[in-house]
């Protein structure tokens, strides 16, 4: 019951901030089109469309009779791990910063609630919801680039986006909650601006990761995010599944769970001896 | 004040009904302390809390005075839960605040630092949703509750729509008190709530507090204006370096600390033999001099050393510039035992 309380309390109050925050999303929506189609467009303005096509089906060694309609599909919907990780990130790594730091707010919900049920309950509510808030923008974009087959590889992708956004947002408050409590940091967007690009580079995204030089690979490592990149890169190019990545990224969403119980818990008893 | 019996009995259910009826709050020799990291690897522990004991009657409006830094906020955020005591014992209803914290959670209601503690780009109207909803209300229920508590304090619609971040003090702490009355707790512990506060402001929740102590409320509150906990307490702890240094209510302490009569006399020539004299002839507590002037506490009846006094400086021939003699107020009295402590 306590649970079902943080939760929904929780869903109301990232409601509030979706709707007072909803330009920032519009704004994370463009620029993660912009990206893709940035990424085709300059391929294609200096080898021709054919050119491009060619070297995509060797890079990623797809079928020869993928269309350029289908890449640029593959490209958007990848896009929407970008908007994910700079959401997800940024919003989780914020807000417990500031609770504890800034606003004060961890005591009006300590006196309330088990502080390690709020930060469990706050990472599940967080990756739920900021993974599909931040890839609505999909829907429209694959509507118009594919018609309703679009729609269709959106639902598919859905899940994946929901589990990636979990997973992350579990990953983020392993970081987050001993950086606000021991190292003290006043400044909650340094980790969004030394994760969120690094996360990015080190995966690739639009690029397969052997492509990507391997010391900027470490970081991303650490999270979910290359094994996810290689499951929705074969699904959507190749319409394969990577049974060794879903069983890698199973283990790791098991080892950030496991993980952040043990922190939030650790971070409770610290609060609750006295910042 | 009550002392606590042996440990079986003092863990028995007799003991805790028995208890229930009287006290709302008990404060068993309570000890907290810190560790203060300053720079990476130094640390310094504060002992903020040093055996605090007292007791909270039901339905009564209890002060909890002391200077900075005495421990105050310390014991209001051991009350409230939020951080757990070192050692000793504290249960509010009979319900201990370590082992039974879900339960004290129900039937309380706190304010901690008025100026923050709410999420700055919700409105006061969403915060204390967002509040009544991790309390356990339905959302409908909470909001109909929240709307009712900001009339209460005297917030109106189109103030608590606004986000938090443009509320003025005086709002925020309104605000602070509005969720500390969002699950209607029998039970409010309010750290500072006036401080700061227009005299507007604060006179609004002065009435508002003994409005709620006279429906049956119970609060415990700290602050530092002496005026304001006079007017509304019916008993004072003062606490200091983490230790009570003394109980009982607002008359009570004023007696038992001597300060009846406060004499400020102002001389043209201050003359050492006649203040002798009268520190001697009268019943003197304390003799304080504020540039010029000098403030004598005495006990006794104010007609009695009004006399004594005339016929003492008359006696000692010194120009009189100027005489006034008042009650000794809470704060001579809380000065008094500050001082005395240290």
């Amino acid at each position: 019951m306590k649970f079902l309380n943080i939760v929904k309390a929780l869903v109301y109050r990232e409601f509030i901030f979706i709707r007072n925050n909803i330009g920032e999303y519009v704004v994370l929506s463009f620029i993660s089109i912009f990206f893709a189609i940035s990424i085709i467009g300059i391929a294609i303005s200096v080898g021709g469309t054919s050119k491009f096509i060619h070297r995509f089906i060797q890079i990623f060694q797809v079928s020869n009779n993928i269309s350029l309609s289908k890449i640029v599909a593959a490209l958007i919907s990848l896009s929407g791990l970008l908007s994910i990780v700079a959401d997800i990130v940024g919003s989780v790594s914020q807000i417990v910063i500031y609770e504890i730091n800034f606003t004060e707010v961890i005591y009006m919900i300590a006196q309330s609630v088990d502080l390690y049920l709020y930060y469990m309950a706050y990472a599940l509510v967080s990756g739920i919801i900021s993974s599909i808030v931040s890839t609505i923008y999909l829907i429209p974009t694959l509507l118009i680039v594919s018609n309703l087959s679009g729609l269709f590889t959106y639902l598919i992708l859905l899940p994946i986006f929901i589990i990636t956004g979990i997973a992350l947002a579990y990953y983020t408050l392993i970081i987050s909650l001993p950086v606000a409590l021991i190292l003290n940091v006043k400044r909650p967007w340094i980790i969004s601006q030394v994760f969120v690009p690094a996360i990015i580079a080190g995966t690739g995204i639009f690029i397969p990761i052997n492509f990507v030089p391997i010391f900027i690979r470490i970081l991303a490592y650490t999270t979910p995010l290359p094994e996810i990149c290689i499951i929705l890169q074969n699904l959507l190019l190749k319409n394969t599944i990577v049974k060794s990545m879903i069983i890698i990224f199973v283990i790791l969403l098991t080892l950030y769970i496991s993980t952040s119980v043990v922190v939030s818990l650790k971070s409770d008893k610290y609060i609750r001896r006295g910042l | 004040m009550i002392e606590p019996p042996a440990s079986d009995f003092n863990n028995s259910v007799i003991f805790n009904i028995v208890i229930m009826v009287e006290y709302c709050i008990e404060v068993i020799n309570v000890w907290k302390r810190y560790v203060v990291r300053e720079g990476f690897r130094k640390r310094r522990v504060v002992e903020a809390l040093r055996g605090v004991s007292f007791n909270v009657k039901s339905c009564t409006i209890h002060a909890l005075l002391g200077p900075n830094g005495a421990g105050k906020t310390t014991l209001v955020k051991i009350l409230s839960t939020i951080i757990l005591p070192d050692s000793g014992t504290a249960r509010i209803k009979g319900y201990d605040v370590v082992k039974d914290s879900d339960s004290v959670r129900k039937i309380i209601g706190v304010v901690l630092d008025i100026s923050k503690g709410f999420y700055q780009s919700m409105s006061g109207l969403e915060n204390l949703i967002f509040y009544g909803i991790l309390k356990g209300m339905s959302k409908r229920d909470a909001t109909k509750r929240a709307k009712e508590v900001l009339e209460l304090v005297g917030l109106d619609e189109t103030a608590y729509r606004r986000p938090y971040y443009t509320y003025s003090l005086g709002m925020r702490a309104k605000i602070s008190i509005a969720k500390a009355l969002m699950t209607d707790p029998d039970i409010l512990i309010l750290d500072e709530p006036t401080l700061g506060l227009d005299v507007e402001s604060a006179r609004m929740i002065r009435e508002l507090l003994m409005k709620l102590s006279r429906e049956g409320k119970t609060i415990l509150i700290t602050g530092h204006n002496m005026h304001e906990i006079e007017s509304i307490s019916n008993y004072i702890t003062i606490i200091d370096k983490g230790r009570v240094i003394a109980i009982g209510t607002p008359e009570e302490l004023k007696i038992r600390l001597g300060l009846t009569t406060k004499i400020e006399l102002k001389l043209r020539k201050p003359d050492s033999k006649v203040i002798q004299e009268i520190q001697r002839e009268l019943n003197t507590i304390r003799i304080d001099s504020n540039n010029d002037r000098i403030i004598i506490y005495v006990k006794g009846k104010r007609e009695d050393i009004m006399n004594r006094l005339i016929e003492l400086l008359r006696n000692g021939s010194v120009d009189v510039l100027d005489l006034k003699l008042s009650e000794s107020t809470l704060e001579d009295a809380y000065l008094a035992a500050i001082g005395r402590e240290s």
